[in-house]
């Protein structure tokens, strides 16, 4: 009980100087601007290929040989591939703060009506033809899905080379026009959503502190758990569906650089009570990205063993541990309670 | 002494000035090593350039080291040596051993280098040492803590001496390292079974080095020779893993307070209960005729939930196993915990997933063998796990309303409400009452925020949840604050006597106010219905108390609508009988020369006459029972969670003294009226029928708008919730109006009678007049 007071008083002592957490408004928003920019990009090739298929009266073997179908749907993949790891970069952001988390489910995390659990999405999607997809599942999960091919039920049937380089590879196909345009434009509006929401939200300590212990520890059990069994560690034997355009990897890459934002947020006021604690904090941050980018970069030359990849998810998981307990310190140093 | 105090921590907020940066190295140390381990059987010179690293991370610091535990500092450089050598020779399991020896000697010699900072109360040099140690594995469902810190912090504010400083550091950093050493030796195990040689070597390294950290604790405990066979048997691993934990059974490096005991154990059934819950979202069974009916996997996600809270489970058993009384029985729970989580690891499960219903019969079995294994005490609800789920299920709340699954939804409100109900509030009910009231509000019809059933029934959209999941936040957070303090026996016992006699108060007033009324000859024997039915009452509380026993928070759910059933009889049993006073008891009791009347009252024999006073009998004790049982409902399932947290002796220690009181002053009431003139007893009666009557019709009424069944119409004023809890008087126009209706109506029904009194004596005047 001492104990506890005296953390309560030395947080008291502190509290006139609060952080200025403003720069995480900033970093948020930033990378929102990004994000808008790409799903904005995404909806208006949406709309264009849709505007072909009504064209070709939605006969997708005619709309195959329209010069503008390439173009129309290279961009919608250049917007997605823009707008994604935009959001993958807050989401530790989004996931983590009460009053966001909700577009975390709607946008990335959220799974359909028919995969049940407890993230299943709040919304339906009305496609211009005026069917309806009951809680299809998350909007990039959706998005990507169609854009790629790996939901069938998005495919149009017919086979394209969307690339261009002369061969049928992964995800060559026409979309269904009318899911993609109801996608492309619910994620943009949505988008928009989150970004009213993140400029309404003014950051505490108790948030920032609370998502970052909250999120850091999801590093092994979540991202390398899912990772380990995808085709970027263990190539064709992966029978997953899903994290297969873009790797879990990245988005734990992201999701890192989230946490790094809000730190600096908190940084100040940690190293005016203890430097080398905040010094060991940023290291942390700082080396988990490290380790993460040299996982993403070697994706593409190396395929690992199910113990090798046990290995790399425990070491991870040690450094998450090494943040996450030092954040719980700083968080009692500065008399934030976290729950 | 107080300014000494203030400028002691004014100094602290100020920074810490001096301090070396131990962790960093150490941790570079470890990371290296650890990547070097992972590298060399792709790139051998990458590997040997990463143990470089960790060599030269070390040569920064390993100066500390030396002067702090040279023997420790030593091994760590031999260890680096073997590393070199591994790296060079491409010999992955060796690199690993000597990873994990060179990073436990060097926790080993911080540990040395922090105890003997803070016995000499050195704070400067023991929050160096401090920063250089490793917690527990950090997971998404539990929290790591601070108490070390927070001791060291107030040892250099000369808060706390060395001593205590240096139990509170040992309680934490031990218990991590002792945790580590035990999730090493699980994992060997589950690597051996899958063949992974590198990982197993390095295992058994990391479990002997963390041993050789709490060798003292453990010479301690058991003496040299047994740590020196233990010793041994941790140097001979992987082949004697049964012996070494077999010599670990029932060894605990550092006490666990009794607040961390009792959070394990909480969170050992409330993870456990959860395994199957995720595990049935994620494994359906297939169709009979795709294949054969067998359970295939359908959400991975679900299935890595339920593995999650299985580990959660199996960590927080292994920190309390060594305490279990029956050391057979904790063997026994561990082989059985293992057992599930082979049988749903990935291997397990790639090969063939387990049906849903037999990983529940497993998982309730399980909880039946921790139930008979963990002493009663450590069974005790725990505040802060049950928050814990009740944040979970309200997670549920927004998401199910979110998706639009209402039914849903309102499943998981009444689980959190059950949860809440049955524990939390009946503690905070009297310490806090205006919080208890507020809760209420949030998780039924309450307004501004509107409450969650009245969200969940009107299918508002998901927004509107928000805020009032937001305001629950904090709400609970402030109850976490309240419970999270360690509460006394005679404080638990004040709330359960308080408890008591606020419940029993209201039901005495109402048995003494009727059967004052009853207290001449020839309407005394109506008094035993009333008595028949309050001892009725109270052998159905005493049976209630036993069956909640097995299902409290099943009636938890379904209190607040039982409650508002039971009163809504008893109301409308008072009102009959209350009639029934007026016009027949009073006007028999004023007017008892006209025999007719009396003579049917008291002989009830046959005829009309005898039809009626059955039904009075009747009525008589229904109300007996109605007024002791609303009451005794509630106090039972109050106590019994009171009986939870702190157990019987204070709680009923507590109950005694209010039922000392209640009886007290029911005597002091019965005796009293003895005394009145009757006229003044009736009128006394009548305006405590009315007292009674308004308050029983206040709670009733904000027990019904707790539930839905009325609606909520604030007043343009806030009121104290004591008020409430004492007079029924809750801020809504439905109560306040309905209050006052029912007083009218007493007041009402006494003057209807006296009219007909009146009338009917001037007609029987008239009448006798005539005839004479």
């Amino acid at each position: 009980m001492r104990i506890a007071t005296i953390l309560l008083g030395l947080g008291l002592l502190t509290s006139a100087s609060a952080a200025d957490l403003s720069d995480v408004k900033t970093y948020l928003n930033g990378k929102l601007d990004t994000q808008l920019a790409g799903t904005r990009a995404l909806s208006a090739a949406a709309d264009g290929y849709y505007a072909l298929a009504k064209g070709a009266d939605f006969d997708y073997a005619a709309l195959a040989r329209n010069p503008q179908t390439r173009a129309a749907l290279q961009t919608a993949r250049t917007g997605w591939t823009k707008a994604s790891p935009a959001y993958e970069d807050i989401e530790g952001i989004v996931a983590g703060v009460e009053a966001l988390s909700e577009f975390d489910v709607i946008l990335d995390a959220g799974t359909s009506a028919a995969d049940g659990g407890e993230d299943v999405v709040p919304f339906d999607l009305k496609l211009p033809n005026g069917k309806t997809l009951t809680k299809p599942g998350n909007l990039f999960g959706v998005n990507e899905g169609t854009i790629w091919g790996t939901v069938k039920a998005y495919s149009s049937g017919v086979a394209f080379d969307v690339d261009g380089n002369g061969n049928m590879d992964f995800g060559d196909q026409l979309p269904d026009a009318n899911v993609l345009k109801a996608a492309a434009a619910e994620l943009h509006r949505q988008s928009g959503e989150l970004q009213k929401a993140a400029n309404a939200w003014n950051p505490s300590r108790e948030d920032v502190f609370g998502a970052l212990v909250g999120n850091v520890p999801t590093v092994g059990p979540v991202f390398f758990e899912d990772w380990k069994s995808s085709p970027f560690v263990i190539g064709s034997k992966s029978t997953r569906t899903d994290f297969v355009v873009i790797s879990r990897m990245s988005d734990l890459s992201g999701n890192v650089s989230s946490w790094r934002a809000m730190y600096r947020g908190l940084s100040p006021d940690v190293k005016a009570k203890n430097a080398e604690l905040d010094g060991q904090i940023q290291s942390g941050l700082n080396e988990l990205a490290l380790y993460v980018n040299k996982l993403v970069a070697r994706e593409q030359t190396r395929r690992y063993t199910p113990e090798q990849a046990e290995q790399l998810q425990r070491e991870a998981q040690n450094r998450a541990t090494a943040i996450t307990g030092r954040i719980t310190q700083a968080a009692a140093l500065l008399g934030v309670r976290v729950e | 002494m107080p300014g000494l105090r203030i400028a002691a921590l004014l100094a602290l907020s100020a920074g810490f000035a001096g301090a070396t940066d131990l962790a960093t190295p150490a941790e570079k140390m470890r990371s290296s090593l650890a990547e070097a381990g992972l590298e060399v059987s792709f790139d051998r010179v990458e590997a040997a350039r990463l143990v470089t690293q960790a060599q030269s991370a070390y040569g920064t610091v390993e100066g500390e080291w030396k002067k702090a535990d040279p023997a420790a500092a030593r091994e760590v450089s031999a260890a680096l040596q073997k590393a070199v050598a591994a790296a060079k020779e491409g010999d992955e399991i060796a690199l690993n051993r000597a990873g994990a020896t060179a990073w436990t000697a060097l926790l080993r010699g911080a540990y040395t280098g922090l105890e003997s900072s803070v016995q000499t109360g050195n704070a400067d040099s023991a929050r160096d040492w401090l920063a250089a140690r490793e917690f527990r594995v950090a997971s998404p469902l539990t929290r790591l803590n601070a108490d070390a810190t927070g001791a060291i912090e107030a040892l250099a504010a000369g808060t706390l001496k060395p001593e205590a400083a240096l139990n509170a550091v040992r309680s934490d950093v031990l218990d991590g390292y002792q945790a580590r050493m035990n999730d090493a030796l699980r994992e060997l195990e589950t690597s051996q079974a899958r063949g992974f040689r590198t990982l197993a070597a390095g295992q058994a390294a990391l479990a002997q080095g963390y041993f050789q950290l709490l060798r003292p604790a453990y010479v301690a405990q058991n003496g040299d020779a047994a740590a020196a066979k233990l010793t041994q048997q941790f140097a001979t691993l992987p082949t004697s893993l049964s012996g070494v934990q077999a010599s670990l059974s029932g060894f605990r490096a550092a006490p666990l307070s009794e607040r961390e005991t009792h959070t394990r154990a909480a969170q050992v059934t409330r993870f456990l209960s959860l395994v199957p819950v995720e595990y049935a979202r994620g494994v359906k069974l297939g169709s009979v005729k795709l294949n054969g009916g067998r359970a295939v996997v359908t959400q991975e996600v679900e299935v890595n939930e339920a593995r999650t809270f299985l580990g959660g489970a199996v960590s927080a058993l292994a920190d309390i196993a060594p305490l279990l009384p029956d050391q057979d029985a904790a063997r026994s729970l561990s082989a059985d915990f293992a057992a599930l989580n082979t049988s749903l690891s990935a291997q397990a499960m790639k090969a063939q997933p387990k049906p849903p219903s037999e990983v529940e019969t497993a998982v309730s079995t399980l909880l039946g063998s921790v139930k008979s294994a963990f002493p009663a005490d450590w069974q005790k609800a725990d505040a802060g796990a049950d928050l814990d789920v009740v944040r979970t299920q309200l997670d549920a709340v927004v998401a199910a309303a979110g998706a639009g699954e209402w039914a849903a939804a309102e499943t998981a409100r009444l689980d959190a409400y059950a949860l809440l109900e049955s524990g939390t509030e009946a503690r905070i009910a009297v310490f806090n009452p205006e919080l208890k009231a507020h809760l209420e509000n949030l998780m039924w019809n309450g307004t501004a925020p509107a409450g969650l059933a009245a969200l969940i029934r009107k299918q508002d959209p998901a927004g509107e949840f928000k805020s009032t999941r937001a305001e629950l936040q904090s709400t609970l957070g402030e109850i976490a604050r309240i419970l999270g303090t360690e509460v006394a026996p005679a404080a638990v016992a004040t709330n359960a006597g308080i408890i008591v006699f606020r419940e029993g108060l209201e039901a005495v007033l109402i048995l003494a106010a009727l059967m004052g009324s009853l207290r001449r000859d020839p309407v005394r024997h109506l008094r035993r219905p009333m008595w028949l039915g309050a001892a009725a009452a109270f052998g159905a509380t005493a049976v209630t108390w036993f069956v909640m026993q097995g299902a409290l928070s099943l009636l938890g759910r379904y209190g607040e609508k039982l409650e508002a059933v039971v009163s809504l009889v008893a109301i409308g049993v008072l009102l009959l009988i209350m009639n029934w006073f007026f016009h027949q008891v009073y006007w028999t009791d004023r007017m008892a020369s006209f025999q007719k009347h009396k003579h049917e009252l008291t002989h009830s024999s046959s005829g009309a006459g005898g039809g009626v006073l059955r039904a009075q009998w009747w009525g008589l004790a229904v109300l007996g029972f109605t007024s002791i049982y609303r009451e005794g409902f509630e106090t039972t399932l109050f106590l019994q969670s009171l009986v939870l947290q702190s157990g019987a002796a204070s709680v009923l220690s507590g109950t005694a003294v209010g039922l000392a009181l209640v009886i007290g002053v029911g005597v002091a009431v019965f005796k009293w009226q003895a005394k009145l003139p009757m006229k003044k007893l009736l009128i006394w009666t009548g305006v405590l029928i009315a007292a009674v009557l308004a308050v029983m019709v206040g709670n009733t009424v904000h027990t019904m708008q707790l539930v839905g069944w009325l609606p909520v119409h604030p007043l343009p004023l806030e009121l104290p919730a004591n008020l409430g809890l004492w007079l029924g008087l809750h801020a809504t126009w439905e109560g306040v109006l309905l209050q006052i209706g029912s007083v009218a109506a007493v007041i009402g029904s006494f003057f209807a009678a006296e009219a007909l009194k009146t009338r009917e004596l001037r007609q029987r005047q008239r009448g006798a007049a005539v005839h004479s």
